[in-house]
């Protein structure tokens, strides 16, 4: 038998052991590390849900969904699908039904820890260059705009209670959510050139605000950027 | 450089570790929880206050799939982002193919599996461009295809492969208890100048089982087989694991403290 195909037994063993078992041991620690994995990803999923619904859940989802990434960081990529599974299944789950959009936001926020932080925008640099009407205005990329029609920004701060467009970053190390009103998140969400944006009749408070708080970073040009 | 009595990072202490007037001498991180850029940055902030060594987890020495070598290179970067002591990994295989289990699993102590792993430790050598440093493992089973004991297979695989060792000798304890194994026997096998640093840790007991949970304090056992390790190696660091159920900062230096001068005591 070579290493792999004794790797391959080994696992079939594990995965085939009594309960209680030594065998066992392996197969609870390899569900428990991914299970707390996800617990650290979506916490405050795991605060509504409590611990004993969100660990069967997690638990079933580690069983069905095989881990092929080396990072835990990446763990629960269908966890969205699975409790909108879950909520349509089950008619207890009725209230729950914004876990599924908690579950996107919070993927997001843990995936804004990876995100390298932009450069304060340069206003002087990026007007210097030509050509300006066909630019584009550069998203910075630890933010995150999504919609929801479930109020969770009141999960993070019990004082706002909205639904609809959010703004999500990261202040130092915690998830800073900031409810936008539809002209700014469709401004955050377009890909229109300046002229383009100049032609729409936007006011320039909404760009100017974008800016100072950094949602935006710079000007994307036909073949440069200033971030 | 390190020396004395470390600590495993963990977020919950940050603050104190940096505040606290009671410090250990240095800590070790696990590199797979700095991977995002945002702790890579507390990574480095910790660096700035400590000696660093790094741990992982994921480079899965014993599996059979292609090394990451994209893995490597990251925890290579971070290593030197930290200006860090040493690099180590397992003894173990924790992917079967491209499905990862994330939990180590025990090699068989066989010549396949020494020219197996050499191959892969040196790969990762190569890719890093700095030495990786080998943990013994805890198991709870032994392979039917062992040819060896657990020193003639650490001693075999340093002299195939060149690495040296991360020493666990909560480990060892355990090992000894689940299989009869003598801890002291494998701890005076090997030779002390190949060994970066040791680990202390504790297990908990399960359906007549030591498990490596790294939640309680090192065992009279554990803290034995310290001793005698310093008698053989005095100034070989130490590293005081702990994972989960994680105790208040003040705890695990009171746990550390106690684990110091057991040895100091004795010596």
């Amino acid at each position: 038998m070579n290493m792999k195909q004794m790797q391959d037994a080994f696992l079939k063993s594990v995965l085939n052991a009594p309960k209680g078992s030594r065998l066992d041991i392996y197969r609870a620690n390899s569900i428990g590390i991914r299970v707390n994995a996800l617990s650290l990803i979506f916490p405050k999923v795991l605060e509504v849900v409590g611990v004993n619904t969100f660990e069967a859940v997690a638990t079933h989802y580690v069983l069905d969904f095989d881990s092929t990434d080396v990072s835990l960081d990446r763990e629960g990529r269908y966890f969205e699908q699975r409790w909108k599974e879950i909520i349509s299944e089950h008619e207890g789950y009725t209230e729950l039904q914004y876990i599924p959009d908690l579950v996107r936001l919070e993927q997001n926020i843990h995936g804004l820890r990876f995100k390298t932080p932009n450069l304060p925008f340069d206003w002087e640099s990026a007007f210097a260059n030509q050509g300006l009407d066909n630019a584009r205005f550069k998203r910075s990329d630890p933010v995150y705009l999504m919609h929801s029609n479930w109020s969770l920004v009141s999960l993070f701060d019990d004082k706002i209670r909205h639904h609809g467009w959010i703004v999500v970053r990261l202040q130092n190390g915690q998830p800073k959510i900031s409810p936008v009103n539809e002209e700014m998140a469709n401004f955050l969400n377009s890909d229109q050139t300046l002229q383009e944006l100049h032609d729409s009749g936007l006011e320039s408070d909404v760009i100017e605000s974008a800016i100072r708080k950094g949602w935006v970073c710079g000007l994307i040009f036909t073949e440069t950027s200033t971030c | 450089m390190i020396s004395g009595f470390g600590v495993g990072f963990r977020q919950k202490y940050r603050r104190d570790l940096l505040q606290n007037e009671v410090k250990p001498d240095w800590l070790e991180l696990l590199a797979d929880n700095h991977a995002s850029n945002l702790d890579r940055a507390i990574a480095v902030e910790m660096s700035s206050a400590f000696p660093i060594a790094i741990h992982t987890v994921g480079m899965n020495l014993g599996g059979t799939a292609p090394i990451d070598l994209q893995y490597c290179r990251t925890i290579a970067e971070l290593a030197d982002d930290c200006n860090a002591a040493f690099v180590s990994d397992h003894l173990a295989f924790t992917a079967v193919g491209n499905r990862f289990h994330h939990d180590l699993w025990p090699m068989p102590r066989t010549i396949e599996a020494i020219e197996h792993l050499s191959k892969r430790i040196k790969k990762v050598h190569s890719v890093m461009g700095r030495p990786l440093f080998i943990e013994n493992i805890s198991t709870y089973v032994r392979h039917d295809s062992d040819q060896m004991s657990e020193q003639e297979f650490l001693h075999r695989l340093s002299e195939q492969s060149g690495c040296g060792f991360i020493l666990d000798l909560n480990n060892l304890a355990i090992n000894e208890f689940n299989h009869g194994e003598s801890a002291m026997e494998v701890l005076t096998a090997i030779d002390p100048s190949s060994i970066a640093y040791v680990h202390i840790a504790g297990g908990e007991l399960k359906n007549e089982v030591i498990v490596d949970t790294h939640s309680t304090p090192p065992t009279k056992q554990v803290l034995e087989l310290l001793k005698t390790m310093q008698g053989l190696a005095p100034d070989l660091p130490v590293l005081l694991e702990w994972d989960s159920e994680l105790p208040s900062y003040s705890e695990l230096m009171k746990v550390l403290s106690t684990s110091r001068s057991t040895v100091r005591t004795d010596s």
